[in-house]
């Protein structure tokens, strides 16, 4: 079926599920890079140190944007097996690779994972929604963006505490996790049942 | 051609980073706010305050951008060669998005605070954010030509941002610092000379980066040409980097501040549009004096000067006040300025200081002057610089 498609004239490269590789190695670098990551970390613009590794955990959201990407279906629908198999199969493969690597950052440095798993989660539906609405692109630098606001302004530099709207930033809640979960289970079935918008 | 540019530009996606700039413009403001209103020098870098993110939000929709383009590649790939600019297109876009929408974001904060604000306006400061967005969007517009995956956009906003982080505040700060001071910038404003080296510092990144992108195709055909381009370009961004650095450390210089000032022994200076301030005060700060002078090892300057953010030569004792401080606060104040090396004291001596003024403010007068304040004494000794 390889040799099908690439008789008219499309690459191996970019079926969705070659795009996987990419995203494991991402989260492998964000590991090492919460291993190396200093436990209080400077903020922009204020006198405030904050600890990095939770908003760390929320990047693997923004490299899920090229599994995403709606050109692949021209690609794949022409291949034997469902189209919606191979979004759902790709999407639980970034998810559970995603999940093992933040449990196993928060085993080395004795860290609760819940309110990494709830951010992850939530920026992975948000790239998920703006992914299949607009654009790959558009989804990756508005949830990078996202990430960033929470990271910089998401203190309050007097009080120590996250406002309200800085989801990453906040105390860890498993109810949030619980409907983080739920929403990104929601989004991965709806998308891949009916596609990309566009 | 106006018509093409407008649906390339909303075809492109480009767009929607006007809506991300503003969003990461507001809170910045929001922080900043309490300098607004006193000149021009302050409001400018209030209203700049947000450029330093929106570089690295430039570089990473470039980037993002780019790579969306590049994947129609292989489809397009038949068709007549473009013009060898055609690959700078998203990293363009996404500068004018950027851009764009800050200036606009500028030109707001300056209308909304034309009334209040006093003093020179200059244009220089606008020089050097809108150069560092351009750059910062043709360096993700080249990132995204040389590595095609759609991990790379964050990966280019996480090194900028840690590049960012370890730069600030040190003898490399102004190559990245431009803009953003929640401070009242009085009798001072932006060096011209360091504005000019930025300006031309990030203009040399952008032709690089340029350069690079249009140069792509040579990674395939000319390959050595490539390798001996690479190093002349770095040489090139080095020597403006060195020229940024070779300005100074620091991004502002003293004005001529009228100086105006009140009482007689002591005496209380401070730039002439807080004259009206100081008269209302005076009686609580010479009040404030008084207690502080109580204390013959204090040697209490004559003369106080209003504090710039830059020592100014000659001002040997520089104080803060504002109508808001309490007789405590006016005290510590006075006592803070008696001594240059204040901003270096550690925690006990700045608590042993307001314990000190807290004491000085409670107590009478005449029982200050007339027990020799021994314990006082002894605090004013570890207080010395």
């Amino acid at each position: 079926m390889l040799t099908r498609i690439s008789s008219v004239g499309y690459r191996a490269h970019d079926l969705r599920a070659r795009r996987v590789p990419g995203f494991i190695g991402g989260c492998l670098l964000i590991l090492a890079l919460t291993l190396t990551a200093p436990p209080r970390a400077p903020v922009l613009f204020q006198d405030i140190t904050a600890d990095p590794w939770r908003t760390l955990w929320a990047l693997p959201a923004c490299f899920v944007a090229g599994c995403l990407d709606p050109s692949h279906d021209y690609m794949e629908q022409a291949l034997p097996r469902p189209l919606w198999t191979r979004r759902a199969t790709t999407l639980a493969v970034c998810v559970t690779v995603a999940t093992m690597t933040v449990l196993v950052s928060a085993a080395l440095l004795r860290k609760e994972a819940t309110g990494a798993l709830t951010g992850l989660f939530l920026m992975i539906a948000m790239c998920l929604l703006l992914a299949t609405q607009l654009s790959p692109a558009v989804a990756g630098v508005t949830v990078f963006t996202f990430i960033l606001a929470n990271w910089i302004f998401g203190l309050d530099e007097i009080t120590l505490q996250a406002h309200p709207w800085a989801l990453l930033m906040s105390q860890a809640n498993p109810a949030l996790l619980m409907a983080a979960s739920a929403i990104l289970l929601v989004g991965t079935a709806v998308w891949s049942h009916r596609g990309s918008a566009r | 051609m106006t018509r093409v540019l407008l649906r390339l530009f909303l075809r492109s996606r480009a767009v929607y980073l006007v809506a991300l700039t503003l969003g990461l413009e507001i809170p910045t403001y929001l922080e900043s706010r309490n300098a607004l209103g006193h000149n021009w020098a302050s409001t400018l870098e209030v209203a700049n305050g947000s450029a330093v993110i929106l570089v690295i939000l430039g570089a990473v929709g470039a980037c993002a951008l780019t790579i969306s383009w590049r994947r129609h590649s292989l489809a397009t790939a038949g068709l007549p060669r473009r013009a060898m600019l055609y690959p700078l297109l998203p990293g363009l876009l996404v500068a004018g998005a950027v851009l764009g929408a800050h200036l606009v974001w500028v030109a707001f904060v300056m209308l909304a605070q034309a009334a209040s604000t006093t003093g020179p306006f200059e244009w220089l400061p606008l020089a050097p954010p809108a150069a560092a967005i351009v750059a910062g969007s043709l360096i993700g517009n080249a990132t995204g030509q040389y590595v095609r995956s759609w991990i790379a956009p964050p990966l280019l906003g996480l090194a900028l941002y840690i590049a960012l982080i370890n730069l600030s505040g040190g003898t490399y700060g102004n190559l990245i610092t431009v803009g953003g001071i929640d401070a009242a910038l009085d009798g001072i404003h932006l060096d011209p000379q360091v504005a000019l080296a930025q300006t031309m510092w990030f203009a040399t990144v952008a032709a690089t980066a340029t350069l690079l992108t249009v140069l792509r195709p040579l990674v395939d055909t000319a390959r050595l040409l490539f390798v001996m381009a690479v190093p002349a370009l770095a040489l090139l961004t080095a020597a403006s980097a060195l020229a940024v650095v070779d300005a100074g450390v620091g991004r502002f210089v003293l004005t001529d501040v009228n100086w105006t000032c009140l009482g007689d022994q002591p005496t209380f200076c401070v730039p002439a549009h807080e004259t009206a301030t100081l008269q209302g005060e005076l009686p609580r700060l010479v009040e404030a004096h008084n207690r502080w002078d109580a204390i013959p090892a204090a040697q209490a300057p004559d003369t106080y000067w209003g504090r710039l953010d830059l020592p100014v030569p000659g001002h040997q004792a520089e104080f803060t006040f504002n109508p808001s401080m309490t007789d405590h606060e006016l005290v510590r104040a006075l006592i803070e300025a008696t001594y240059p090396c204040s901003m270096e004291w550690t925690y006990e001596q700045y608590m042993t200081s307001d314990a000190l003024a807290e004491a000085l403010t409670t107590q009478p007068l005449a029982d200050t002057a007339a027990t020799g304040a021994t314990t006082e004494r002894a605090d004013v000794g570890s207080l010395r610089c």
